[in-house]
């Protein structure tokens, strides 16, 4: 990768990038971090990373990056836990993207992680499999349990609401 | 098959009516027939009987059909189908099923509108604010290719000076001498009693009386007494030793007694020794000591006043610490100690270049 194609990818997929890690994480400046470490990562390996594969590049360090400092936070929960999330804590939402954020939040990493990269970035299964190192089945798995538990949070909300 | 008989010749009959008879037991059989006329009467009247089959179709066929497995009862399925809708992974059969069901369960139509809507869309005003400072110039691009060649270049280049500069033992003058003073905390002053030889490896075994015993290379000075530090910095701090005092052996007990070990050059000690008898911080000689008691203590993390001696090895070592920081490399610079704890060899270690060379001994 030359250096034209590098300020690129910062141009293409840095705002992609962040999206991504801040939705997952809910912290700003975490968020930047991990975005600087990822172009960081990047920088170091321009020559082995060709720039038709540096998206999937970033967002796969970029995960696992940030995986890695959920871990280092002790906040990461088990990628077993189904997505059980309370509602009736959130009764003063009233906007559908509120509530949907809010139900993103409790979902588990994981899940949060599959969803977010499907529908934000459109990855495919084996794609989404290739970034995070899990199975293809794993992420079919993850994303249909993790829309599960988002329909039935949205469809207590619009009870409540 | 067994031999036949009267109560096991129905296995035979039927064997050889269907044709699956050796010739040696049919012609068992034909023997067996002759000694019981009355069975070969019933084999000859038996007749086989053919069931020919109905072609009769079962009427509710059609009823038990199920074209995507959708019914009242099972909603998991309705739900991996919603899910299948939204991921796009639904046939266009399945697709008209799941229409079609939900055309006749509006229940089940407002379950598939909330799973339409956890469909999560990008908020695109969330931007990454500080995306010029990942950019890289094409000017640092090209430097970083030649890291690696910089790294090994500059490392060799302080390793021979290393070789060539590093202080070389027992080659200065005072460096295993003690001087002794005596010091008077009421009147802030003080005089050297003696300079003596510190134990060396040659002399370490000496008992203390035959060390004091030796002899010493004293400078007569007039001034027998240094009254200040301000004194000893004019002097630069040169120990002087005053011919005409008398030499006094060492009590360990005299809690006025003090020791400094007197550096050779750099007097960074005795000067630290004298400021912390009064209190106060260490004032630095030249510029060069501040710079290496700066760069110690932030680089190095070397505590302030520990009165380490900067040698040139600290250079390298800085410099290969640097080139590390800067091209992510890993290239090491240790000493190597002997088992007396002194250094024995300076190793080098980096991707392309390794070596290991001894400490020269005059």
């Amino acid at each position: 990768m030359t250096i034209e194609q590098y300020n690129k990818s910062v141009d293409l997929y840095s705002d992609a990038v962040y999206r991504f890690i801040l939705k997952n994480i809910n912290q700003t400046d975490e968020a930047k971090d991990i975005v600087q470490d990822t172009f960081e990562k990047l920088w170091v390996r321009a020559s082995e990373v060709s720039f038709e594969k540096v998206k999937s590049y970033l967002f796969s360090t970029a995960y696992h990056t940030m995986i890695d400092k959920i871990r280092k936070n002790k906040r990461i929960s088990s990628v077993d836990e189904y997505g059980s999330i309370d509602p009736l804590h959130n009764e003063h939402y009233t906007d559908l993207g509120e509530i949907l954020n809010e139900a993103l939040k409790q979902l588990p990493d994981v899940q949060r992680s599959v969803i977010l990269l499907r529908d934000y970035e459109g990855y495919a299964y084996q794609e989404i499999a290739n970034i995070t190192g899990l199975s293809e089945s794993q992420v079919k798995v993850y994303i249909y349990r993790g829309r599960l538990a988002l329909k039935k949070y949205i469809g207590s909300m619009e009870v409540l609401i | 098959m067994t031999e036949i008989n009267r109560h096991n010749y129905e296995i035979f009959f039927i064997d050889y009516l269907d044709g699956n008879l050796l010739p040696s037991q049919e012609k068992r059989l034909w023997l067996f027939l002759k000694e019981n006329p009355d069975l070969k009467d019933e084999l000859e009247n038996f007749e086989p009987v053919e069931i020919s089959s109905e072609k009769q179709p079962f009427p509710k066929k059609q009823q038990l059909k199920k074209t995507v497995l959708l019914n009242h009862s099972n909603s998991s399925i309705f739900d991996e189908l919603c899910i299948r809708y939204i991921e796009g992974d639904l046939s266009l059969k399945e697709k008209v099923a799941l229409n079609e069901y939900m055309n006749n369960n509006s229940e089940k139509s407002r379950e598939f509108k909330i799973f339409k809507q956890t469909k999560i869309k990008a908020d695109s005003s969330i931007l990454f604010p500080d995306k010029e400072k990942l950019k890289k110039s094409a000017m640092f691009f090209a430097l970083k290719r030649l890291y690696p060649y910089i790294a090994v270049a500059a490392s060799i280049l302080l390793l021979i000076a290393v070789y060539f500069l590093v202080p070389q033992k027992n080659n200065e003058p005072y460096s295993n001498r003690i001087a002794v003073f005596e010091t008077n905390p009421a009147q802030e002053n003080f005089k050297i009693l003696e300079l003596t030889e510190e134990p060396t490896s040659t002399n370490k075994s000496l008992p203390l009386a035959e060390t004091e015993k030796q002899p010493l290379s004293i400078e007569k000075k007039e001034d027998q007494s240094i009254q200040s530090a301000d004194d000893i910095d004019k002097e630069r701090f040169r120990v002087a030793a005053i011919e005409s005092l008398p030499i006094h052996p060492i009590k360990q007990e005299e809690s006025t007694l003090k020791l400094a070990k007197v550096e050779p050059g750099i007097t960074k000690n005795t000067v630290d020794y004298f400021y912390a008898q009064h209190n106060q911080e260490p004032e630095y000689t030249n510029l060069t000591s501040f710079l290496v008691e700066s760069v110690s203590e932030r680089l190095m993390e070397t505590p302030k006043n520990e009165n380490k001696k900067f040698e040139l090895f600290d250079l390298a070592r800085w410099s290969v610490q640097g080139v590390n920081w800067l091209t992510g490399s890993n290239i090491t610079l240790e000493k190597q100690y002997n088992k007396d704890g002194e250094t024995e060899k300076i190793n080098f270690n980096s991707k392309l270049i390794a070596f290991s060379t001894p400490i020269r001994e005059k």
